[in-house]
């Protein structure tokens, strides 16, 4: 990987999840991600323990809830034009795949992780973000080796 | 509080007494807050128990315990490893007729070498198991070495990556 000197934009990162286990995922990640800017979206008010830039609130939808989801595609929408972020980071589920695929529409960096609930195989929502997301990771060395284009990097547990 | 989850769709009634007997061994007084299915037994006055959970509150006693004791269902070692909470884990035997089958015993073997994943088979490993999963740090079963992982890769992915 090359750092190019005209790069003047301080790297830095959106967090996106839903609520529930991929929020609490989510949060295992920030955690240790010290020295690292980065902004969450999130439907959970509860931030302890994180330092985030910025924090956006999102309304949580998913493929059960259509009308809810007008409501959640404007505020994932709104969050991720709001974020100076130059990368985006989600561990799911609908509100953050959402996020992925404007960013990359926005030309950010993006990194989906998929829920470590996915032991078997990658959730629906995983095997669309491999489409679309430049990095797709599984939290499952077996799942991995049953996807073309999705890695394992460890897993938050 | 121990939080104690055997599932809703048969009794475990072998694990229910392990862990009231776990209970009433030892000294210190001791919350459990037990999901047992469709037949409670008598049980120490320390239980609470239920039939079944919704699942934000399952969630939330999973987040909340000390120690999760479980049958080997898949669900519920994958919430565990999810929310970071150590899981004593009894896997059901069809020859004790607690399932159809064996799959838990093989669900068991899957998770066995995970960090925060305690499997017994009978009482005196059960026991064991509880005594190293009450007394291993939190913080030590925080950091993984395959949570660190994840989280360096993360780290470089975002501070790493060049220029869009």
């Amino acid at each position: 990987m090359s750092r190019s000197i005209g790069n003047r934009k301080e790297n830095s990162a959106l967090l996106i999840s839903s609520s529930g286990g991929h929020w609490v995922q989510l949060c295992r990640i920030a955690a240790g991600l010290q020295g690292v800017t980065y902004d969450v979206a999130t439907v959970d008010a509860n931030i302890d323990g994180l330092s985030p830039r910025a924090v956006y609130e999102i309304v949580d939808f998913n493929r059960n809830t259509p009308f809810r989801a007008l409501f959640g595609f404007w505020s994932v929408l709104s969050a991720v034009r709001k974020s100076k972020a130059t990368h985006i980071v989600s561990t799911g589920a609908a509100p953050g795949l959402f996020a992925i695929a404007i960013g990359r529409l926005m030309g950010r960096r993006t990194l989906w992780i998929d829920s470590i609930a996915n032991a078997e195989r990658l959730s629906m929502s995983g095997r669309v973000a491999a489409m679309i997301s430049h990095v797709t990771l599984t939290q499952w060395e077996e799942v991995a080796q049953n996807h073309s284009g999705v890695a394992y990097k460890g897993r938050v547990a | 509080m121990i939080f104690l989850s055997v599932g809703t769709q048969l009794p475990f009634n072998r694990l229910v007494s392990y862990l009231d007997g776990w209970v009433r061994e030892n000294v210190d007084p001791m919350d459990v807050f037990a999901q047992v299915g469709p037949l409670p037994l008598d049980l120490t006055p320390c239980f609470r128990t239920v039939a079944s959970l919704p699942a934000d509150q399952f969630l939330t006693s999973v987040k909340n315990c000390r120690i999760f004791v479980s049958h080997a269902g898949m669900g519920n070692i994958i919430t565990a490893l999810e929310v970071g909470r150590p899981i004593v884990i009894v896997p059901r035997q069809r020859s004790l007729g607690e399932h159809r089958n064996d799959h838990q015993l093989h669900t068991a073997d899957k998770f066995r070498d995970y960090a925060g994943v305690f499997v017994a088979r009978d009482y005196d490993e059960f026991k064991a198991s509880m005594t190293t999963a009450w007394t291993a740090s939190p913080k030590a079963a925080e950091m993984t070495p395959e949570r660190l992982r994840l989280v360096d890769y993360v780290r470089r992915f975002i501070t790493d990556g060049g220029p869009h």
